[in-house]
């Protein structure tokens, strides 16, 4: 098949989430998974270098033989300079080949540093990148290696940012740009981050829209937060804020070429959210879906 | 080599609140530890100064707390207001801070067991309790076939369920002298009495 469909609305997967698709699954057209949740990563050099965990890989195959799946890294830590793990790359080059993700994606910033020890040094939160020229060639080679080695869309995700580096040589809209052009590289248009970017760098989210390259955008992430001492923070803490509704209706509106929405929440929060309110928000992004795609997700015209 | 120690310096930054009022009050120190250019001394000259660096410092520590309250969410509950200045002091010495926390939090478990061990810290059913939730923590890395014994003073059963009622404290727990076998068995964790 063309992998080119348009999925709808998915969610991300989190660890409080089993016993919720035991029931609702059918309201999904797809689940975004983080691959580093379901394997234990032994080390650079060991054999094997992954393991799966079984208690999540068995809750992952129960998942993959009831719909699609999508990959949404934070292993790979692109923009770490001077740094790129390609047994990673190969592993989930295997894990395509088993589940046959729709596609995949990163962040443009840096999580992990580079060590002489069997495990890279976690920076504990990720870091943007700077969007500089020297930038964009290093994450520019590494996006073409990627797509070699995984023949599905590989997508990258516009940054939640809390500090701005002054003399920047491109504005994030022209650097994912530049790189979706020169890389073919996808997009993936986080609504939440650019709203938090918008409360704390007064960056004007549909001017970053009318910007973006939007027909390279392939999914959108919507989320909630909440404020920290006087941050927004994008905390993925239950339901969108309604500001998120109206700038995802205006980015999809502007979309062609979207193939999924997907919801996050934080799994500490489902306590707050409940089945119901998982229910109204994917409710509420079908709406937006559907007001923009007249054709039905694939599975459901059988 | 300089990009890459600018991402090691900001990296530096997020992880605490003192290298950055240091560096605020004396930027030429820190800088000397990489191989900076003008630019990116600039750019974290900068940074350090910004409102949002706050939050940068704010959600690393929850980032790093999470795994903890979740892998060992029970030690965490025992150990109440006491848990922060510890996982503080533990990040002071922390070796190896690795993307998926297995050996963070396996670490965090061994610095809190030292300090039972040695009575540095003196609190009815850590122990049991912390020595459960790391054979917990270990089990759920391994394939199956994988077991830990264990033997506890008191009765976990008791302890867990006190626990989560949040009666512990005034329950008296039964001694006991069983040992258990922890392994994991068609997806899940199983323990059994030996």
């Amino acid at each position: 098949m063309k992998n080119d469909e348009r999925l709808g609305v998915g969610i991300l997967y989190n660890a409080s989430l089993p016993e919720y698709l035991e029931e609702y699954i059918g309201n999904l057209d797809y689940i975004e998974i983080i691959p580093d949740m379901f394997w234990s990563d032994e080390g650079r050099g060991q054999t094997p270098r992954f393991r799966p965990m079984s208690q999540w890989v068995h809750q992952l195959d129960w998942i993959a033989a009831r719909v699609p799946l999508i990959a949404h890294n934070i292993g790979i830590s692109i923009g770490t300079m001077d740094y790129f793990d390609e047994e990673y790359i190969y592993f989930m080059q295997e894990m395509n080949k088993s589940y046959q993700f729709k596609w995949h994606s990163d962040h443009l910033s840096f999580l992990k540093l580079p060590t002489k020890g069997l495990h890279d040094h976690n920076a504990g939160i990720a870091i943007p990148v700077p969007y500089d020229e020297e930038y964009l060639q290093m994450i520019g080679r590494k996006v073409d290696f990627i797509r070699n080695a995984i023949d599905i869309p590989f997508l990258l995700e516009n940054n939640v940012y809390f500090v701005e580096y002054p003399e920047q040589d491109y504005t994030e809209t022209a650097f994912v740009n530049k790189l979706a052009e020169n890389h073919q590289c996808g997009i993936l248009l986080d609504i939440h981050n650019l709203y938090a970017n918008s409360i704390n760098q007064k960056v004007k989210s549909r001017e970053y829209i009318d910007e973006l390259n939007m027909e390279a955008v392939i999914e959108m992430h919507i989320a909630g937060g909440n404020e920290m001492n006087g941050t927004y923070m994008d905390s993925h803490a239950g339901p969108c804020p309604d500001e998120v509704w109206e700038l995802l209706e205006y980015a999809v509106s502007k979309a062609p070429n979207l193939r999924g929405i997907t919801f996050e929440f934080h799994e500490s929060y489902f306590p707050l959210l409940q089945f119901d309110g998982l229910n109204r928000q994917l409710e509420l992004a079908r709406r937006t879906w559907t007001n923009h795609h007249q054709k039905l997700p694939e599975h459901e015209c059988a | 080599m300089s990009a890459r120690d600018f991402q090691l310096a900001f990296a530096q930054l997020v992880a605490s609140p003192e290298t950055c009022r240091e560096m605020i009050q004396a930027e030429e120190p820190f800088f000397t530890r990489f191989d900076l250019t003008v630019k990116e001394k600039l750019r974290l000259h900068a940074i350090v100064r910004q409102r949002g660096i706050a939050a940068c410092l704010s959600l690393y520590r929850m980032n790093r707390v999470t795994p903890v309250y979740s892998q060992l969410s029970n030690t965490c509950s025992l150990l109440g207001d006491g848990l922060i200045p510890l996982v503080e002091e533990f990040w002071r010495h922390l070796t190896k801070p690795s993307l998926q926390f297995r050996e963070e939090v396996l670490e965090f478990g061994q610095f809190l067991m030292n300090k039972i061990d040695t009575g540095l810290i003196n609190m009815p059913y850590l122990r049991e309790v912390l020595q459960l939730e790391m054979a917990m923590n270990e089990l759920s890395y391994l394939p199956e076939g994988e077991y830990r014994v264990l033997k506890f003073e008191h009765d976990i059963f008791s302890i867990l369920q006190s626990l989560s009622t949040g009666r512990l404290q005034e329950t008296q727990v039964p001694l006991s002298e069983d040992i258990y076998k922890m392994y994991l068995r068609d997806n899940k964790i199983e323990i059994d009495l030996m």
